[in-house]
């Protein structure tokens, strides 16, 4: 039965006519460049390009490294700057090693390594990362992804495993020099999974910049029902809203909710979005019995929270009608893209063109003016200025190499790994089974709750140090979590030092206030 | 004449559903699954392979199909700005009772019960295809199957209640 529904369904899965038609034409032109330019010209061609952009980066990497603050003295110090720190790194005997002439130009970036350490089964780059063309590109708000050849093999390691949802590295921005456009970042990515994984050296390149992203998490937005539109169109069979005056615009924005109410007895919410802005809106209803707080993730049209009934959900059992399971909240529907060209929907679905002013996204809820009074409305924002990849078109996407804005540099072992075991790391009501420190941080292990809210301080050099959550690993992608549920069993959890340490020097170690003796 | 063009035509013609499928299967949203589609036939054109027969054809056009569904899925600006269940609000239609089962369904099982299902294809070639031993792909479909069928079991029950 099960291979006969699966057939039926997949059956009604077919690519579009426009999908087959461009394709074929974006093959044949590929074809028609291939076979017009020789390779041994095209290599010769390339080869000339590349030696002049490497005079060209030789020279202006001269002229632009005398103007990159001093992130480099701030980390290492060494008596070059006025900014060093009380006890620059490599004096304090850690093995964050400082790393000189790792450097990349590409696109008006520059790219610098300034220090990177690896402890086994982590490894930790800080780097700088400069907009030379004095437009100012990067602010705070950038998000960066680098790339590594270690990370490029977890990945794939995890996609032939088949999981999907390990969080392997993180990136933090810690610095932000608005007066040379200089950005000084972490990266830190954990490769416990992975063993004998190779950690000497690294090809270290920028997959992608986010520039200035900025997000507004979900706030509630109050739908006034005298606002509700009933004049609708069709589109390809479909019923969809007329756009109209903006019922509900947001500040700073053009992007807009152009629509809003019931067509056959479902929500409707059309968002409209101009050409000329980055913008994504999101809209979703939660049950009113479910606080905010409770939602643990949310996007499209689902929200998930911990298994709970709602009211929603019952009425809808009530009503004989299928829900998404009671761990989620689902309320399934459909979605339309369309443009107007001249007073008639388009479906765009197929197509990025901008026909008018706007292109429209309409959500259907399957929510009817009856069950409105169960929900809730929240919205959230997000946009960036622009979104630059630097992943060679047609080159082998395992390879970090394919990226074009990369350098490579070897990293030297941490050492003085201090280690406690678990039996006398109770905290804060709960048990660490271990806590491990050494010049890159603290790595902690426990019960996913408890690790990952930890509190750490402790004295350097008669200095407070505190760390910072960067990345949480350990989380099963076993056959019983799925992206509905959420896993709180044991993880580990990795915390940055707010400065290079000497773990020998480290004194009042602290999780949650409560003293950890190191030995 | 239009040589290029009707070879594409031609190509696209003999793998154009598998393709989709495939990609549509493992990605869970039309958008992802047009991307990958173009992918796949536009490197078709870039490595020029030679088959030597339809089989080993129709294996490479699996196989690139699955290796860009990874890529996607692997996008680190992906992984980074889209929650997971974001990612899996597919469009598949809307009004069979298996879509949404199907949405939460682990990825491992995905393929293996697409290339079981629809391609017709046995373990040992699924084993082949996918580098994996034959007892993990039989313990992957008679995983997969399990869960499909607690699953809708429970959602059966629910509706009942």
């Amino acid at each position: 039965m099960l291979e006969r529904d699966y057939k039926e369904l997949m059956a009604q899965v077919t690519p579009c006519a426009a999908l087959r038609t461009q394709t074929a034409e974006r093959m044949a032109e590929e074809e028609r460049k291939r076979t017009a330019a020789p390779r041994a010209r095209g290599t010769k061609r390339l080869a000339a390009a590349a030696l002049a952009c490497v005079l060209v980066a030789a020279l202006s990497l001269t002229a632009v490294a005398a103007a990159v603050p001093g992130f480099r003295e701030m980390l290492f110090g060494g008596g070059r700057g006025e900014t060093s720190p009380s006890t620059p790194l490599t004096q304090a005997g850690a093995k964050l090693t400082e790393i000189e002439n790792a450097a990349a130009e590409h696109d008006g970036f520059r790219l610098e390594i300034l220090g990177a350490a690896h402890d086994g089964s982590s490894m930790m780059v800080y780097y700088t990362l400069t907009d030379t063309t004095g437009e100012n590109r990067l602010n705070e708000n950038a998000e960066i992804s680098p790339i590594t050849g270690q990370f490029m093999e977890l990945q794939w390691n995890a996609a032939e495993n088949g999981s999907g949802e390990q969080s392997f590295y993180s990136n933090d921005i810690l610095a932000y020099d608005p007066e040379t456009g200089s950005l000084l970042c972490r990266y830190v990515l954990d490769t416990q999974h992975a063993k004998d994984m190779d950690l000497s050296h690294t090809e270290f390149a920028i997959g992608a910049i986010h520039l200035d992203v900025q997000r507004i998490n979900w706030q509630p937005l109050a739908l006034d029902e005298s606002q509700f539109t009933t004049e609708t169109m069709e589109l390809d069979g479909e019923t969809v809203l007329k756009p109209g005056a903006s019922p509900l615009s947001f500040d700073g924005t053009e992007t807009h909710i152009s629509a809003i109410g019931f067509a056959e007895n479902r929500l409707h919410v059309q968002f409209a979005y101009p050409e000329n802005e980055n913008l994504d809106l999101s809209l979703q209803p939660i049950d009113k019995v479910i606080a905010p707080e409770e939602v643990t993730a949310a996007g499209g049209n689902t929200a998930k929270f911990k298994r709970r009934e709602t009211e929603a959900w019952r009425k809808r059992q009530k009503d004989g009608r299928n829900s998404n399971g009671d761990q989620s909240h689902s309320i399934w529907g459909k979605q339309y893209f369309f443009n107007m060209e001249n007073g008639t929907p388009v479906n765009a679905s197929d197509e990025e063109f901008f026909a008018g002013s706007y292109q429209y996204q309409e959500f259907e809820y399957e929510i009817s003016p009856k069950e409105m009074q169960y929900y809730n409305f929240y919205y959230f924002q997000q946009s960036n200025s622009g979104a630059l990849s630097y992943f060679a078109e047609g080159q082998d996407s395992r390879n970090v190499s394919s990226y074009e804005f990369r350098v490579s540099f070897d990293l030297n072992a941490a050492n003085r790994v201090e280690e406690k075991t678990a039996e006398s790391l109770s905290v804060d009501g709960g048990t660490l089974s271990s806590v491990s420190v050494n010049g890159m941080g603290v790595t902690v292990k426990g019960d996913r709750e408890l690790a990952e809210k930890a509190v750490i301080t402790a004295l350097y050099n008669g200095e407070t140090v505190t760390f910072s959550k960067t990345i949480t690993t350990g989380i099963p992608t076993s056959d019983d979590i799925t992206a509905f549920e959420r896993y709180d069993g044991p993880v580990t959890v990795r915390y940055a030092a707010d400065r290079p340490i000497d773990p020998a020097e480290l004194t009042d170690f602290t999780i949650n206030g409560e003293e950890i003796p190191l030995s | 004449m239009n040589e290029p063009l009707e070879q594409a035509e031609q190509v696209i013609g003999r793998h154009s559903d598998m393709v989709y499928k495939l990609a549509f299967a493992q990605l869970r949203n039309r958008s992802d699954a047009d991307d990958v589609y173009q992918e796949v036939f536009l490197r078709y054109v870039r490595k020029a392979p030679t088959f030597e027969s339809p089989e080993h054809e129709k294996a490479w056009f699996l196989r690139v199909t699955l290796n860009c569904c990874k890529k996607l899925w692997a996008s680190p600006w992906r992984r980074h700005s889209v929650p997971l269940e974001e990612s899996i609000q597919a469009d598949m239609p809307e009004n069979h009772y298996l879509t949404e089962e199907l949405k939460k369904l682990p990825l491992k099982y995905s393929a293996v019960l697409h290339l079981f299902y629809w391609e017709d294809m046995t373990v040992d070639e699924i084993s082949a295809m996918l580098a994996l031993r034959p007892g993990t792909v039989k313990s992957r479909l008679s995983r997969g199957r399990e869960l499909l069928r607690k699953r809708l079991k429970g959602e059966n029950d629910h509706v009942g209640t």
